[in-house]
């Protein structure tokens, strides 16, 4: 029954994204906005990259986490935008390419990120920033939950980071990784299977054990 | 894993990772965010960069560097550069077609990535575009040059009898009356101008401020003269008729995307006579410009969008700005007011979680816990996964929420 609960709230929680994204696009529509930045109209670029900037920056956290590349990492998602959005044959999903450019552009920092830490050549700048630890109760389940994170392979935390962190679900977070929902579903089972290995205890999961032995 | 495990799991994953995305969004609202304008003119440096042939941008390194700029130089000799089109507001542009900017400005685009933009009430005329050469001439009015350099094409701008020949440049053209010279203001890259009274070996390099022609420099005191706001009539009919009226300075700084130097010109020029006569978008740049600049001016350009375009979203968003100043310096009860403007006027608006979120954070800050617990319990019906919503239900619960500046109320101006 909680479960239930808790995933009502993790629907509404989606939800009240999109009304936000929804309201944010109610300014002009996503496609009369595309036809005027394809047009080359300055007002037109700057308004796409204040309306998208906070969701680019929003998902590149998600899925980066704090990171000083932030400024940089949301720079390259919309050169690659600008580049590709005379090609875009949806010009209403507009601010959905744009999210699935910033998915890709984190996953490639990610992956870089993962050579340097197999080269032991992990240059500060990299290293993600930890927020400054809050005292209160629970800290210690998300310290280790973004620990866990961290050692996931990069398409299973892409997908975990998302579905978890970005409160999407697995239908949109298909179509922002540009695979399909059984793939979603089987990377998802498979990060949510080794984050509870890796950091269980933490989160208060010692039931589990318990019930698997 | 059994189902009952995953179930345990998936409810511990859920809450634990709720928390972890309120800080991580809380870390992403700390960072300072790059101006809009400065931001696009990054993007638009590297998208124009990587539009050029791969053979045209920087190699890596070593022996793959020399390999590529020796197979580039062949190329350029070969192939010469990639053919050139142009267009304004998707229209294209052929050689020989005139300009005319009349109540806003103009961008003429180029497929590179280039662009020169017109100031209201300027005109100009294409005389040449093709792979080799790019020849632009300014008739009258002010415009603005961003240029992309490749290998092998050659831009002009031309004045009059003088050409100012190009080198992957940005730099202000402004016409004088007469037509036949111009002020230039050269702020990256370098030009070299050909003409009468030029001497055609010297380059001009960034930053710089020249003349291009013959004649001196006008008259300021004349009425048209300043370079940046000149404008003249026809020919023929220069002696009978007046000079239509030059674009404010400050429109131009706005089109380029600089609302900092619009408000700072807007100002020299008066604000009252401004905040009278610009379109609510205006205002709107101009008061985002005064608070780049750290002036209280912006309040005043805001209540100005409030009094002349009552009913729009411009003077909603006028409302929320007004309270998030109040907010900023300790007026609490001003700046809930505000809010409540906002919130009232465009209830599903863009600001709306935010307006909502700071309403909760006055009213606790004016020791009115039940009409904080009213929008906290309004804030979370609509926005569960705000930025503010940890804060609310520690708010409803009844738990110690976390403080936040607190003070008297030190403003003193309501909202109407």
């Amino acid at each position: 029954m909680l479960l239930a609960v808790l995933r009502l709230v993790h629907d509404a929680r989606a939800a009240a994204g999109d009304a936000a994204r929804a309201a944010l696009d109610g300014e002009e529509s996503p496609a009369a906005l595309h036809a005027r930045v394809v047009r080359g109209e300055r007002a037109a670029e700057r308004e796409l990259v204040a309306r998208a900037g906070p969701l680019v920056r929003s998902v590149i956290v998600q899925l980066v986490g704090p990171s000083a590349d932030l400024d940089d990492l949301a720079q390259e998602t919309f050169v690659r935008v600008f580049l590709k959005l005379a090609d875009l044959d949806e010009p209403a999903a507009l601010f959905g390419f744009v999210r699935s450019v910033a998915v890709n552009v984190a996953r490639e920092a990610l992956r870089r990120r993962r050579r340097r830490w197999w080269w032991r050549l992990l240059p500060s700048s990299d290293t993600p920033e930890i927020p400054t630890p809050d005292p209160g109760e629970g800290r210690d389940a998300v310290m280790a939950l973004e620990r866990a994170i961290d050692e996931l392979e990069v398409e299973e935390r892409v997908a975990f980071s998302l579905r978890y962190l970005g409160g999407m679900t697995n239908a949109e977070v298909a179509t922002a990784m540009g695979v399909s929902t059984g793939t979603v579903k089987r990377r998802l089972a498979t990060a949510e299977t080794a984050v509870v290995r890796r950091c269980g205890p933490a989160l208060g999961l010692a039931r589990v054990e318990e019930v698997e032995s | 894993m059994t189902e009952p495990a995953r179930d345990i799991a998936e409810e511990r994953l859920l809450a634990v990772s709720g928390e972890l995305a309120e800080e991580r969004a809380a870390w992403l609202a700390r960072q300072p965010r790059p101006t809009v304008a400065d931001e696009v003119a990054a993007i638009r440096r590297e998208v124009a960069r990587r539009r050029r042939p791969a053979w045209r941008r920087p190699a890596a390194a070593g022996l793959a560097a020399a390999v590529v700029v020796a197979a580039a130089v062949l190329l350029v000799i070969v192939r010469g550069p990639e053919p050139l089109t142009a267009s304004v507001a998707g229209g294209p542009v052929h050689p020989g077609d005139r300009l005319v900017a009349r109540a806003e400005g103009v961008a003429l685009s180029f497929d590179d990535g280039s662009r020169i933009a017109l100031d209201a009430g300027s005109t100009a005329r294409m005389t040449a575009l093709d792979a080799h050469e790019v020849r632009v001439d300014v008739e009258r009015g002010s415009i603005d040059v961003d240029v992309v350099h490749a290998e092998g094409r050659t831009w002009w701008i031309g004045v009059g009898d003088s050409s100012i020949e190009v080198v992957g440049t940005t730099f202000r053209v402004s016409v004088d009356p007469a037509g036949d010279a111009a002020g230039v203001t050269l702020t990256e890259g370098a030009v070299r101008v050909v003409g009468p009274c030029a001497d055609p070996r010297e380059v001009h390099r960034a930053p710089a401020k020249f003349r291009v022609g013959c004649g001196p420099a006008p008259n300021p005191s004349s009425p048209g003269a300043a370079p940046s706001t000149s404008a003249t009539a026809a020919p023929a009919a220069s002696s009978a008729a007046p000079a239509p009226a030059a674009p404010p300075p400050w429109r131009a700084a706005r089109s380029r995307g600089d609302f900092r130097a619009a408000f700072e010109l807007a100002a020299t020029e008066g604000l009252d006579a401004v905040v009278a006569t610009a379109d609510a978008a205006e205002l709107l740049d101009l008061a985002l410009g005064a608070r780049l600049a750290g002036s209280p001016e912006a309040g005043r350009l805001y209540q100005g969008i409030r009094d002349r375009f009552a009913g729009s979203d411009a003077a909603a968003g006028a409302a929320f700005h007004l309270g998030r100043a109040a907010f900023d310096r300790g007026a609490w009860a001003e700046a809930d007011r505000w809010f409540a403007v906002y919130l009232a006027e465009r209830p599903g608006g863009p600001l709306a979680a935010e307006a909502l979120g700071r309403s909760i954070e006055c009213a606790e800050n004016l020791g009115a816990t039940d009409q904080a617990r009213a929008h906290a319990v309004r804030y979370l019906e609509r926005f569960p996964d705000g930025p503010q919503a940890t804060r609310a239900r520690r708010l409803i619960e009844g738990s110690p929420v976390d403080a936040s500046p607190s003070g008297g109320e030190r403003g003193t101006s309501p909202p109407p």
